[in-house]
This record gives structure tokens, sequence and C-alpha cells, in this order.
């Protein structure tokens, strides 16, 4: 890699953005790891970040887990960047493939919370329009789902049944092999 | 453990988004919950995000018919659990099925049906007569839609084409015809035919179809040969080729890589693709594509004598193959190499396998 890549390397690694959480915890974080968020990343480039950001939808605790997966996700942006290789390159291709292992058994990992952490971590995902996380999380609820019966569903996601018995039977009536 | 908070509407379509197609139950269920969950799953713009989401149409299952004595019992086998749907008439058989439409011929009225499984439709279109004004005993035939340029990823309930194609023969042993129905004009087109020479008395005559590009193939005698239907709408040309070297009646007509018309025969354990390749002279071949080693994929009796590997359907778009190995059935995926079980359990003597797609 070109010595000039690390040095740029290096003046992002100084930009540092702080986030503030609703219970006014601050955080520290590289520009590089903040810009992962949509949100954040247009408010820098508005230049309204001096002084922090205020993020009065996500609390310190959801925060803290926010970060931990754009710092994670941020390094991987930048491998993908920095590395001159093609991707034809097979030794590449090996390291690209370990490296991505890992990041899936980090993924894994971070989504081993309970289901109000794992809301509370889609509601920030899109407040801060972080796409990568939205999809991870969206996805594990959707994986929760995946063979359960209604009322299951129900009792998971703390739902209040609203149909009527009526539009439940006619419902059933239409789609009754669905629930064999 | 404090409950989850309550998430908006468009979160919410994010996680239905992201339920699995090819388990359509699981969309059901969940529109079982509460209102929201059923709005956003019956909402138009949402299924047409999902379908944009998951890109394929997602395979519902397919059709084998059960051999019986002068009666042919068609029975739908969704992929993924799942019991059968009703179809419009016990008498009929599956001639061919393909975006998200199912065509049948009813032994009773002697009909050509269209029929939307999903919402229950049918439509019925008299059997096409040949040159001499009667009908063929021995035909095939395709539905496809008739909307250009279209993804087929919602296009069942829009105007669709029939191509139908029979065999008579005649003082020189056989001949082909063919004619195209359109569900706009509700009437057959004029008649085009070619010569086949002899015709072997083979099990399947006029056998399945593929639509690649612009024209449609059938496989006739059991694969040993291939019937090309090329239509434009205004000019329509039938011709014959010449099927890749495999073993006929274990072969099916599957999409190339790069859309075009290709083939899939095993032989022994492996599955050997091909692909029809025009050259410079204006003279198609036949090339060999690829090779994918079954005994290495399939977790069943290899080694056994006994076990027998038959090519018995092919899924256009999803690109997947079905193969019959000890009365259960596979799917190999072309793309990924890939191999799953079905559910599906083939009925001894039965050799036919539609495969019906789309999704809603």
């Amino acid at each position: 890699m070109a010595s000039a890549g690390s040095g740029d390397e290096k003046a992002a690694a100084a930009a540092m953005i702080t986030l503030i959480s609703s219970d006014n915890e601050k955080f520290e974080v590289t520009e590089a790891t903040a810009t992962l968020s949509q949100t954040i990343r247009h408010m820098i480039e508005d230049g309204c970040t001096d002084g922090g950001v205020p993020l009065p939808n996500v609390t310190s605790k959801i925060l803290a887990r926010v970060i931990e997966y754009c710092k994670k996700h941020a390094t991987a942006a930048a491998g993908e960047e920095g590395s001159s290789s093609s991707f034809s390159d097979a030794a590449f291709l090996e390291v690209d493939r370990a490296f991505l292992e890992e990041l899936e058994e980090f993924d894994d990992a971070f989504l081993e919370v309970d289901r109000a952490t794992l809301f509370d971590l889609i509601l920030a995902a899109n407040y801060l329009d972080i796409k990568g996380l939205l999809n991870l999380t969206c996805q594990k609820v959707a994986d929760s789902v995946k063979g359960k019966t209604p009322e299951q569903i129900r009792e998971m996601y703390n739902i209040v049944n609203d149909l009527t018995p009526e539009e439940e039977a006619e419902i059933r009536r239409e789609t009754q092999w669905a629930f064999e | 453990m404090a409950p989850p908070p309550a998430l908006m509407d468009d979160l919410i379509g994010e996680i239905l988004l992201r339920l699995p197609p090819d388990d359509p139950a699981c969309l059901f269920r969940a529109a079982l919950v509460c209102k929201p969950w059923r709005r956003l799953l019956s909402d138009d713009a949402f299924l047409r995000r999902y379908r944009a989401f998951h890109r394929t149409p997602p395979v519902l299952g397919f059709f084998h018919d059960g051999h019986h004595i002068f009666r042919f019992v068609p029975r739908f086998f969704p992929v993924c659990g799942a019991s059968p749907i009703p179809h419009p008439d016990p008498d009929c058989w599956t001639v061919d099925c393909r975006h998200g439409r199912v065509l049948l011929h009813s032994l009773a009225t002697s009909h050509l049906m269209v029929w939307d499984p999903i919402a229950g439709d049918h439509e019925e279109i008299p059997l096409p007569v040949n040159e001499d004004d009667e009908e063929s005993e021995l035909f095939t035939a395709a539905v496809i839609c008739a909307s250009g340029g279209c993804s087929h990823l919602d296009c069942r309930r829009g105007p669709y084409l029939i191509v139908f194609a029979g065999a008579d023969s005649d003082d020189e042993g056989g001949v082909a015809w063919a004619r195209v129905y359109s569900s706009v004009s509700d009437d057959w087109s004029s008649l085009v035919s070619v010569h086949l020479g002899p015709v072997l008395d083979a099990g399947d005559v006029m056998g399945k179809s593929l639509l690649a590009g612009d024209a449609l193939y059938f496989t006739i005698e059991e694969g040993r040969r291939i019937l090309k239907y090329e239509y434009d709408m205004v000019e329509q040309e039938l011709s014959v080729i010449k099927a890749p070297p495999v073993i006929a009646g274990n072969m099916a007509l599957v999409t190339a890589e790069g859309g075009g018309l290709g083939a899939a025969g095993v032989k022994g354990y492996s599955l050997h693709l091909w692909s029809w390749r025009i050259g410079p002279d204006s003279i198609g071949e036949w090339v060999p594509d690829r090779v994918i080693e079954l005994d290495k994929m399939i977790s069943i009796g290899i080694g056994d004598p006994t076990t027998k590997l038959n090519v018995i359907g092919f899924a256009e778009g999803a690109g997947s193959i079905f193969i019959n190995a000890n009365d259960s059935i596979f799917i190999v995926e072309v793309k990924s190499g890939t191999v799953r079980k079905t559910i599906g359990k083939r009925d001894h003597g039965s050799t036919t396998l539609r495969v019906s797609m789309s999704m809603e």
C-alpha cells in the first residue's frame, strides 16, 4: 500500500466527532465510524457537528452498541477501499473471505441481545440511517418470525391482536393450507 | 424484561420484507398477527417491493401428474410444506406452467384451461384444429405472458399467449404444426408446420417447453429432437433442431448462461449442462458447459446400483433443475451448483413435471 494512503488514514483518524446520547453521555468516534450513519454524514457535510451531535432518540446503552457495530464495519470498509489488489487476485480473495467470515461472526454475536434491545437497535438504525445495521436487525426479527404461529409472534413482540374474529376467520379460510 | 418498543409501520415493513420467499406460508401467518401487518402484507406497493427485494420470483411448487390408466391427476406439490391447492377440474393433466399461470387440458371437455392457482380463477379455451380441421391426439403447449419487456414478477392477471404444437402423421412420416392463441384477441392464429420425417413411437412425443429469448422450444420424441417455435406477433416459424448428446428421456431443456437455449442431462451420477451456440457459419451446435457431480451432493444411496437419477423438470427464471432419485425429488440450483431435497415424493411411473412460479 502506498504511504500516501496511510497518511490519509491518519488524517481521517484524527477527525473526531462527538455523539451525545439522549441521557447526555458523550461518545468520541472517528469520522470514518460516524459516517456509516447517513444522517451524521449529512450533518458533517453541512458542517453542523461542532460542539457534538445530539441524538435525542438514542440512549447511551443503545448508542454504545451502535458505535460498536459502526467501528467494526468502518474498518471493513476502510480495508476494501485501501487495498490496491484487484478482486481477481486469489490471495486477496482469500484474505477477503477470512475477513468476511470474521465480520459475519461479529454480526452474529452482535445480535445476541434481548428483543427489546433488538427493537431499540432497529429504531436507532432507522433514525441514524445505517443501512447495514437496519438490514441486519430486521433480518434477525424476520428470521425469528419464521415458522411461528400468529399467536407466538404476538406474544414474542408484544403485539395486540386487533383483528375481529370475523376477519381472522376469513383470512384462515382463504389460506387454510398455511396453517396445517 | 421491558416489552419491545412499538415500531412504526415502515419499520414493520422492513421486517416483513425480509420474510423468506421460499416459505409462502410464513407470509400468510404473519397476515394474521394484527391489522397493520395484514394491511401491509396485502398492500400492492409492499408486494411490489417484496418481489423486487427478493428479485427472483419464488418457486411455489411444482405439478406432476400421477400416471393412472387413462387418467392423469395433476397435483400441486408445494416446495416447502403446505398442502395441495385445489385445481379446477379433477379430470385433467398439466400441460405447462409459467409466469404464475398453469395450462391444463381437461379430458372431460377436451378444452385447454388457463388456471391462476393463487386466485383460483380459470379460463377455458377450445383446442385448435389442424389443416384438416381435426384435433391432434399428440400435442403439447406453452403458456406465456404477452406483455413486452415484462419482469414476470406480477403479470399473472395480464394478457397471455398459448403456443400450441400438435403432431400428426402423413405419408412421409410426421408433421408438427403450431398455432398461437392470444387472450387479447381470444382467437387462434394461422397455422405453421414442419415435416418431422419418421417419428419414433416414444412415450412423450410432444414434450415440455422452454422459453429462451424470442423462441419457445419443445422436446419431441422424449428429447431426441427439439422443436423450435419463433414468434414476433406478425410472423411465426417452426423448425427442428437436434438434441445434445445426452440420454433421450433423461434430459430437460434449461436456460443456458446468457439466457439462450440449454439442456441438462444425467449420465451416471453427473449432471451435464450444454448450451446451443450459433457459429460464424450460422450453424448451431451443442457445446458442453459444465458438469455437476451429483453423487457428491445428494446424500442418498449412491453406490447402490438401484439408484437412478432422472432429470424431470426445470424452473425457468429460478434456474432450478429438478432431479428424481430413488423416489425423492431434488432441486439443483444451476448458478450456485447447490442441491436441496424437496418434500415431494414422485409417484411410480410418472415422467413429467411442470414447475410453477410467481408469488402473491
